[in-house]
């Protein structure tokens, strides 16, 4: 006896299938950057609902899941070595003032992951760049100052891989294979990933010249290292945050995309994507007043 | 369950004139069961100034757990057909539809069937049941939106309604009891019995399908027009997290999302006023939302507001152009009342 057909997931649903889709890149990070990303997730994933706790002083909302992906998001972004107390002021910060100072799940304008991480990056940017422990600093950093003729000098370094940056490449292989199975239940639409994927690679297909100093890196390389499938599959895709409508969709997916690139080739900093996320929430509430619902592109 | 009242006496309603059988369509006030309530008699009249008349039984229900029509079809399928049989007499019409969503249903009622009834077998997909939507699968012309089906001479009834008018017409019945899905079983319930004692359940509870029935308070009781009382699933709801499915889910392709937290926050956007009408309360969106948010509730909510200020609007305007006519009139008199005074002074002074 059939009472009532059920939706087809309910919102703590959703969030289970994300943190099942989150394992393999998890895992695959963990096997990449060293054990140490373990208690760096936990820590942020506890911190994070901890916090949510702290902000409504209740258990109430726990159940639904989102501060646990949040978490655990935050936990993603950080590189191994940090201090497991700036990964807990993180998740403080983007529970609390990413989204409870906005109301709550729902109501937060800006990614509450983002916002936490955002606001470790600039103010301990030195703890939060030293990723790799040989080199002292990320294959994206090097690519950064000194251009994609670094990729061919050092294509037989251990630190790059085959086609990303060593260890990135196969992180974002799993963060691609959990973005896919999401796509899959159809909990996230495929049209934001591609668009950020596209966006991404925009710029790297126009400005690759093959790896002189000048030069972008070669697209690939861009799309599979860093955070890139992390953004396209996991963090664009935040429902909250990002637009719904086809249009407004690809809008906002592609314009994450090009600030990403723009922010990793010109910007400070070595991964543009947190930036490039937040720049585009809060473009988001004009680009959804200004392109008009069109009905026919909405499915 | 008690015998139900004879209210009139039994008619041979093949030998009786459409007029005799209107009226006692009328004087047994009923109205249509599938939801709307519209008066049926009202209905035919419309139907009657068009020049070709059509019969369409709506047998397909899309709504979310709801099985009171087909049970209604499985028991008192003749009656059913009678009544189609009925209704064609009364608008004479020239051909006449039933469309029920299951085959078993349709192979069944055309042994039955002596009325030369045109019986169809249309998917239950949803939406499939409104009326304009089923006219256009039945008879391959589409109604234009701002018309009413009825005033092109096609009158859509529901299976029910046509089951209460051949009991009224040839057993002189009134309305006192239809079948309705209660909490996913299909059983004859007494109308105005209250919906807490029919369901046996102190949960929260809907009139209609839990996606677009109605709320209902403690007291209420189950009208002609509700086919089935379900848990209001919405007192567990999550916040919405702008996920876009309503969108998506939107039959109409409205922007339902943005009309929903236009509603909750009271906004009125110029947009949201034409879509709010064009929304025909299906309840896609209550089915498709994750957080199980009753969408539906803040439409209409939002969109009686909207309506009511229109209203008031309407009536302030019309206030406004009563006062300035009057005040032209009151004008108007005194310019003459001054004029003529100045005639007269002027005449006195030729007098002199």
């Amino acid at each position: 006896m059939a009472i009532s057909p059920e939706p087809k997931f309910q919102t703590t649903g959703i969030m289970v299938r994300v943190l099942i889709a989150l394992v393999p890149g998890t895992a695959v990070a963990v096997w990449a950057f060293g054990l140490r990303m373990i208690p760096v997730v936990v820590t942020a994933t506890f911190a994070a609902v901890a916090s949510e706790v702290v902000c409504i002083r209740s258990f109430k909302t726990i159940r639904d899941g989102s501060a646990l992906v949040t978490g655990i998001l935050i936990g993603l972004c950080m590189p191994p070595t940090v201090p497991f107390w700036i990964v807990a002021v993180g998740s403080l910060i983007g529970i609390g003032i990413g989204k409870h100072v906005y109301g709550g799940l729902g109501k937060n304008l800006f990614n509450p992951a983002m916002v936490g991480y955002v606001a470790v990056l600039v103010s301990f940017p030195e703890q939060l760049t030293h990723f790799d422990a040989v080199t002292g600093a990320t294959v994206l950093e090097v690519v950064s100052h000194r251009g994609g003729s670094t990729l061919v000098e050092l294509s037989g370094h251990p630190s790059i891989g085959f086609f990303g940056a060593a260890g990135y490449e196969w992180v974002n292989c799993a963060f691609l294979l959990g973005g896919a199975y999401l796509c899959v239940v159809r909990i996230i639409s495929w049209h934001m990933p591609l668009a950020v994927l596209v966006g991404a690679a925009l710029p790297t297909v126009l400005f690759y010249d093959g790896g002189s100093a000048a030069s972008w890196g070669s697209p690939l390389f861009h799309l599979f290292a860093g955070g890139t499938m992390l953004t396209a599959f996991f963090i664009a895709t935040d429902p909250v945050t990002s637009p719904s409508g086809r249009v407004p969709i690809w809008i906002y997916g592609l314009f994450v995309g090009i600030a990403t690139m723009a922010i990793r080739k010109y910007g400070a900093w070595a991964d543009g994507y947190a930036f490039a996320i937040l720049l585009a929430n809060i473009l988001l509430p004009y680009i959804e007043r200004r392109v008009p619902v069109a009905k026919a592109w909405n499915r | 369950m008690n015998s139900p009242k004879q209210q009139f006496p039994p008619l041979d309603w093949r030998g009786k004139s459409p007029e005799v059988l209107l009226a006692r369509v009328r004087d047994a006030g009923i109205v249509g069961m599938g939801g709307a309530g519209f008066p049926t008699h009202l209905k035919l009249q419309a139907a009657l100034q068009s020049d070709h008349r059509t019969v369409v039984a709506n047998g397909v229900e899309t709504d979310p757990g709801v099985t009171a029509d087909r049970a209604l079809l499985k028991q008192k399928g003749s009656d059913v057909l009678e009544g189609i049989g009925i209704v064609a007499r009364i608008l004479n019409a020239s051909s006449s539809y039933l469309a029920v969503s299951n085959q078993s249903i349709a192979e069944r009622l055309r042994i039955c069937n002596d009325h030369d009834i045109a019986i169809s077998v249309i998917d239950n997909d949803y939406q499939n049941g409104e009326e304009r939507v089923l006219i256009e699968k039945i008879t391959g012309e589409p109604i234009s939106q701002d018309s009413y089906p009825a005033h092109n001479g096609i009158a859509v009834l529901n299976v029910a309604t046509l089951f209460a008018i051949c009991e009224c017409v040839r057993d002189g019945l009134a309305v006192t009891k239809r079948i309705a899905t209660v909490l996913g079983k299909d059983q004859w319930c007494e109308i105005d019995t209250p919906v807490h004692e029919l369901a046996n359940t102190s949960e929260k509870l809907r009139v209609g399908s839990f996606a677009n029935g109605r709320s209902v308070k403690d007291q209420d009781t189950l009208k002609p027009i509700h086919n089935a009382i379900s848990i209001n699933l919405s007192s567990q709801a999550l916040p919405c997290i702008r996920c876009g499915w309503c969108d998506s889910a939107c039959p109409k392709d409205l922007p339902v999302e943005r009309l929903l937290s236009e509603s909750m926050g009271s906004i009125s956007s110029p947009t949201a006023q034409t879509h709010l009408n064009e929304c025909n309360d299906c309840g896609a969106c209550v089915v498709s939302c994750p957080s199980r948010i009753p969408i539906i509730d803040y439409i209409r909510e939002s969109r009686d507001r909207q309506n009511e200020s229109g209203y008031i609007a309407q009536r302030a305007n019309e206030a406004r152009q009563r006062f300035e006519a009057k005040q032209q009139r009151i004008d108007s008199q005194n310019q003459r009342t001054m004029d003529e005074r100045e005639r007269r002074m002027q005449q006195e002074h030729k007098w002199q």
